[in-house]
């Protein structure tokens, strides 16, 4: 399977999603006029990943700020890699935040309330 | 401008609501298919419910943050409009006098250095004497370096 590369714009974040090693990486802010249009393929691209292999996944979040409508399609993608955890999979998730940014570890603790996911919030 | 179909967002909780209404539209009012769908359409609102209040609680703190980002930019505003104001006032000419020092001001008044910059900065001034100036006024004061 290929790797998703989508460089980082003024309102998008980077990916870097890495079939290979189960990298999953998005870094940046996201607050696009068309969430759902930005997250489609990245959404698309696990669907496919999760069906295809087997292997732990381990999804790398930096994200300083994120719209309203960014923050669902994120979700979905939890709940999508939440499903592949329930199947026996191995997921993890990292949480980056700057450490004086209270509002952004907030926003993963929120994130992953009532999840099975495991949420690991480590300061930057 | 763009128009968000805001469906999309809610893709897969509104093809539950889409399914229910086909069924009605096909007349498929089974027991089964019934239950069917009111399960699915409460499992659905379930999942709705949580995203909608996780979603909210998401904007909420970045409402926080953009309100926080918004007051350090004025307080910023502020600070470098104090600057660029103290800047403006000490920049460009001064008439000085030669022998006394004293600048001449807007007014066409003869300062004291002192005064001039401190009504137009937050400079204050504390007075004493310089070496030279000791020599000068207070000869009796001063230890003669020759003589050591």
């Amino acid at each position: 399977m290929d790797n998703l590369r989508i460089a980082k714009t003024k309102y998008t974040a980077d990916v870097h999603f890495d079939a290979e090693s189960g990298i999953l990486e998005i870094e940046g802010s996201s607050y696009p006029e068309n969430a759902f249009e930005y997250f489609q393929p990245l959404a698309r691209w696990i669907r496919i990943y999760i069906t295809e292999t087997e292997k732990p996944i381990i999804f790398n979040l930096r994200l300083q700020y994120m719209n309203t409508s960014s923050s669902k399609c994120l979700l979905d993608i939890l709940y999508t890699l939440e499903e592949h955890l329930k199947a026996g999979r191995d997921v993890e998730i990292n949480w980056y935040y700057q450490e004086d940014d209270e509002d952004s570890l907030e926003t993963g603790e929120e994130l992953s309330y009532d999840m099975e996911l495991k949420f690991n919030f480590i300061p930057n | 401008m763009y128009e968000i179909n805001h469906y999309e967002l809610f893709a897969k909780e509104h093809k539950v609501l889409v399914n229910a209404k086909k069924s009605l539209e096909t007349n498929n009012l089974s027991f089964d298919t019934l239950l069917d769908s009111y399960s699915s359409l409460v499992i659905n609102f379930e999942c709705l419910l949580n995203s909608f209040i996780k979603v909210l609680k998401v904007s909420d703190i970045n409402e926080r943050k953009l309100y926080h980002a918004k007051e350090l930019i004025n307080k910023q505003k502020e600070e470098l409009e104090i600057i660029i104001a103290n800047n403006k006032l000490l920049h460009g000419m001064l008439p000085i006098c030669a022998s006394c020092k004293k600048i001449r001001d807007d007014d066409g008044y003869w300062r004291q250095v002192e005064t001039y910059i401190s009504k137009r900065t937050d400079t204050k001034f504390s007075h004493s004497i310089c070496p030279d100036c000791m020599k000068k006024i207070y000869p009796e004061f001063t230890e003669d370096e020759d003589c050591n």
